[in-house]
Order: C-alpha cells, then structure tokens, then sequence
C-alpha cells in the first residue's frame, strides 16, 4: 500500500507541475516570465489557446489509462483497449464522413460521437445474435467484425474523397491530435468524461471479480452481465467524447494500464487510479512535443508511441520488480 | 444424522442440449458439517451438478432448496454469503498477489467500494489458517497446482459460507498436496461446514466421506456410507475395469486389477 501511495504522490506532482510549465512555456510562440507577470495581451491570448488544450489533452490521457485497464479486465485479455468493441473505427467513420460533406468542426464531433455509439450499440446486438462461446468471447468477435466493416467504410471515405483538400484532413484526423481542442469542446465534454472515470472508479471492485470470469463473478455475487454493460456503455461514453474531438488516439489506452501494473499490481483499484494519473502526465508530454516540436503539428500518435514503446520495453523487460 | 439438511435436491432434471440429459431424477441431500462426495467418472454429470447447485447454471427442472429456501429465490449475492465454489479450473488474467485474491472473497459481505477492517481480519485469520503466509505477496498466475488449490479455497473461506462446493479439487495434486487439501476439507466439515466436492477417484470418499453418490451418465446409481457402498461389483459396472479391495489396519484403498500384470 505504501508503494502505492508514494507512487501516487509521484503522479500527481508531476502531473500538476506538467499543467503548470506546458501552460506557461511550451509552445511556438515564446512567452517570457514578464509576460505573464503583466499580463500582456500576448499572455492572454496564449493562455486562451493553451489552456482548454492542456486540460483537455490530461483528462483524455486519463480516461484513456482507465479505459484501457477496465478493458483489459473485463475482456481478461491483456491486448484490449476500447477500440476492441469497434468504437473507435466507427468515430473514425463518422468523422471522416463529417469532413467529406460538411466544413464546420461541429458536424465532424457530432457525426463522430455518434457513429461510435451507434457502432457500439451493432456490436452489442451483434454479439446477441451469435451463438459461440462466452459472452466476453463474442462480444469481441463481433467488436472485430463491426471495426473491420467500418474501417471498409473510411477506406471508401478517403477513396472518394478530394485529395488535395478533403483527403489530408482524413489523414491527420486518423492520426489523432488536440489542435481542434477550444474551450466549447472542454466544457461540453470534460463533464461527460470526468463522470465517466469516476463511475468505472467507483466500479473498481467489481471490474476486478468480472476479470475471474462470468461462472467465479456469480459465486462470488456479481451479476456480471449487468456490470460489464455498465463498464463497457460508461468507457464508451469518455472514449468516444475523446475521439470525437481529437481523432483516433486509442493506443495510450492499451500500454497505460501495462506502464502501471508492475508497480501498483493488479488490483484495479490502485490500476485504475495510477493509470489515470500516467496517462493524462503521458498524453500532456506527447502533446507538448506534438505542437511544439516542429512549425507544424506532428500527429499525437506518433508522439505517443515514440514516448511509451521505449518504456513498454523498459519494464516489460522486467526493470521494474513486483514486490508489494 | 449431525444436523438438518442445509441442501436438498428433488427430482433434478437438466440438460445442455434437448436431446440428451446430462442429469436424470438426481434427488440427494446434505448436511451440516458433513463432507459428501460425488464419485463418478469422467463425463458422468457431476460437474454439471455442481455448478447448478452452486447457481452458475440455471435451466434446470426440479426442486432445489438451500437452508429451507428455493435456490430460485435466491439472487446472486444472497446466495454466495451461503455458498462459496470453488472451480476446478480458473484462468487468472491479472496478476493479482495472493493477497488480493483472498480479500476478493469477501465480495458478498462488502459494499463493493470500500473495504472494512474486519474483511482484512477476516483475510488475515484465512492466510493463518491455511498457513500460507509465505504466499502472501506471491503472484497468483505463478503458483503451483497445489499453491493454487489452497488458495482457491482460502477465497472461498473468505465468504464464510456454510457450504463449500469444490469441484474435482484434487485432480492434478501429488500424493502429498492431495492429502493436504483432503485433510483441509475434513477439517473444514468439523467446523460446521457443509462440504460437498467431486472426485473420479473412489479412494478420496473413502478416506474422508461422510456418505457418497455414486453417479454414472446423470443417474446416482449407488448412496450411503462409503465402505458399505463401493463395492467391487459395484465399481466394476460404472468404471468398467476389474478392482479389488485392500484393506489394512489404517486404510481402505480400491485397486485396479490389470489382468495378467498381476505380480
């Protein structure tokens, strides 16, 4: 336990100290000391755009790290993440569809949103329909179909679409970002997001009697199809309020929860919290280096994954012993 | 007769597919503080039995009842403050320590958010019991098949039930982790536990059952106390080989007569 609570201190200064300096220092446009000090108009303006980012980009990284470990657990399988279900292919859709016919970034999120409910909707009543295996098993057979069928469909989106000026967008909106981030986006969706971690947090215990299985989950008294409906429709609910804004960033989602466990260990009540707390300090570092790195934006997965695979080695190697 | 019946099953019916029954006109009761033992061999039902009894599978037609209740009335986690099972196989996924894994068996008693210092008590009191407190901090995916026994059945002690279901809890045990986990169970029947468990092996009833069914393709062919019951001809019909009996002083054991190896 005492592991886990320096751990935890750990998290939480770097990640506030990480608000803190990306807020104040990071970025293209150099902002001194004495601008923030008076309060310039350079340092307001700066503060309006980097802001809702910041933020944005920390509670995404953290709902990303819990969704991942709720995944994980539930899907006993340690390759889930909430794309399994099919959800982030058919955002993917939606948005891509978004940018073919329509130029305002409302429609792009909003046709998002919902094509990855909708998408998470047909692999539930898909999986209803089959008649092989557990209940986990198709679930993720029927996720596999309904992400392969909208991918089909994005591939005929970009098909179609203008290369010069619709086709690019696609592009660096597949590859995930937090440039369209303002404070709209923050203020519609972080309430959505921030009650979703609280809800799979305060799940914490049942996720981890779901990961022993339907048959050891009853004899212990948890109606396991009840509470992994609740788990899967609430890490929908902040993955696609993510993705909608942000493009497709599912992949901090599945090495979060990995990064974590060789410290705090399985238990998903120490899980869920430290990955939150990793993710949103992950996701903020990728993003500074994604807008600053370059003039341009560099795509955050690709930040992403030049961050985490390094480590994912690292301790996976095993330079992290497991001794609670 | 120790007490009254804490389970008793009439006229159980089941089956997976319509066409054929896995369990016909199974009727059986048990006691407290009784250790009862389904013998049979291998797909002869009794998995399937357990697994109804311990409310894992439901469809099933007849009458069940639990501490005077229909197990029907029950939900899932009123039930399992009564009845702990414990699988024969179980994947962990996560690497939970054992630790964890034991405090998971308080499950039924908790509000599912926050755990009570009597649930770490309780924990504390099973690590001592079984004796396994250099396990503690161990991975459970790690342990070894007789490890991992002991611990399955510390979770479910950690339910305080008052009846155990274990199925087939012996199977891939050495002599010495078998005996273990017998002598366990006795144990756990002497303190008021109702234990009922499986087994292929007609040598484990009859060295701690109180009373033994017998069942064969989903029927109890044979019940009662097992030195009267297991008898060679008896042995011979179900299991189709040739036994024979060997008794000594302090042991009964029945053993497969291989003819022509006979020394």
């Amino acid at each position: 336990m005492n592991r886990f609570i320096a751990f935890t201190l750990l998290l939480v200064t770097a990640n506030i100290l990480l608000i803190l300096l990306s807020l104040l220092f990071v970025g293209r446009l150099p902002i001194g000391l004495s601008d923030w000090i008076t309060w310039s108009w350079k340092a307001r303006l700066v503060f309006e755009v980097r802001l809702p980012r910041i933020l944005y980009a920390s509670l995404a990284g953290a709902a990303l790290g819990v969704t991942g470990s709720v995944m994980q657990s539930i899907f006993r399988n340690p390759l889930a993440s909430p794309d399994i279900l099919g959800v982030s292919s058919g955002s993917a859709f939606g948005a891509s569809l978004g940018i073919l016919f329509y130029t305002s970034a409302i429609y792009v999120e909003g046709l998002s949103f919902l094509m990855g409910l909708i998408s998470l909707m047909a692999t539930i009543s898909l999986s209803r329909i089959f008649r092989y295996g557990d209940e986990v098993l198709r679930l993720i057979l029927s996720g596999i179909a309904i992400s392969a069928l909208f991918n089909a469909g994005v591939g005929y989106v970009k098909y179609v679409a203008d290369p010069y000026s619709k086709l690019p967008q696609i592009t660096f909106w597949l590859l995930g970002s937090f440039g369209g981030v303002g404070f709209s986006e923050f203020y519609l969706f972080s309430p959505l997001i921030l009650s979703s971690i609280l809800i799979l947090s305060l799940l914490s215990w049942r996720i981890n009697v779901l990961s022993f299985g339907d048959e050891i989950a009853r004899s212990l008294g948890i109606n396991p199809r009840f509470n992994r409906f609740l788990s899967i429709i609430f890490s929908v609910l902040s993955v696609s309020s993510i993705v909608c804004v942000t493009g497709v960033i599912g992949w901090l989602g599945l090495i979060t929860p990995h990064l974590v466990r060789p410290i705090v260990g399985a238990d998903n009540r120490k899980v869920i919290i430290s990955s939150a707390l990793l993710g949103s300090i992950l996701s903020i570092i990728s993003d500074d280096i994604s807008r600053s790195l370059i003039e341009a934006e560099i795509p955050f997965n690709i930040i992403v994954s030049f961050i985490s695979i390094p480590l994912f080695i690292l301790i996976l190697r095993g330079g992290v012993k497991s001794e609670r | 007769m120790k007490g009254k019946h804490v389970i008793e099953v009439r006229n159980l019916n089941f089956s997976y597919f319509k066409d054929r029954l896995v369990l016909c006109d199974v009727n059986f009761f048990v006691d407290e503080g009784e250790v009862v033992t389904f013998l049979g061999p291998n797909a002869s039902g009794k998995t399937t039995l357990l697994k109804i009894i311990a409310k894992a599978i439901t469809g099933f037609s007849g009458y069940i009842e639990v501490l005077g209740r229909s197990l029907k009335d029950f939900n899932y986690r009123d039930y399992s403050k009564i009845v702990a099972y414990v699988p024969q196989e179980e994947i962990v996924a996560l690497p939970f320590n054992v630790y964890e894994y034991l405090l998971l068996g308080r499950t039924p008693h908790i509000n599912l958010i926050f755990v009570d210092r009597k649930d770490y008590l309780i924990v504390e009191n099973v690590i001592n019991l079984l004796g396994i407190e250099n396990l503690r901090n161990r991975l459970v995916p790690e342990l070894s098949g007789g490890e991992k026994q002991l611990v399955k059945i510390g979770r479910a002690l950690a339910q305080e039930p008052r009846i155990m279901l274990l199925d087939e809890p012996t199977s891939h045990l050495d002599l010495g982790n078998k005996v273990r986990i017998l002598k366990l169970m006795r144990e756990m029947a002497n303190k008021n536990l109702a234990i009922i468990f499986t087994t292929h092996d007609p040598n484990e009833a009859l060295m701690i059952s109180d009373r033994v069914y017998l069942l064969n393709e989903g029927r109890i062919v044979a019940n009662g106390i097992p030195d009267e019951v297991l008898s060679e001809k008896l042995i011979k019909e179900v299991y189709k080989v040739d036994v024979t009996y060997m008794k000594s002083s302090n042991a009964t054991a029945i053993l497969p007569v291989i003819k022509g190896f006979q020394s």
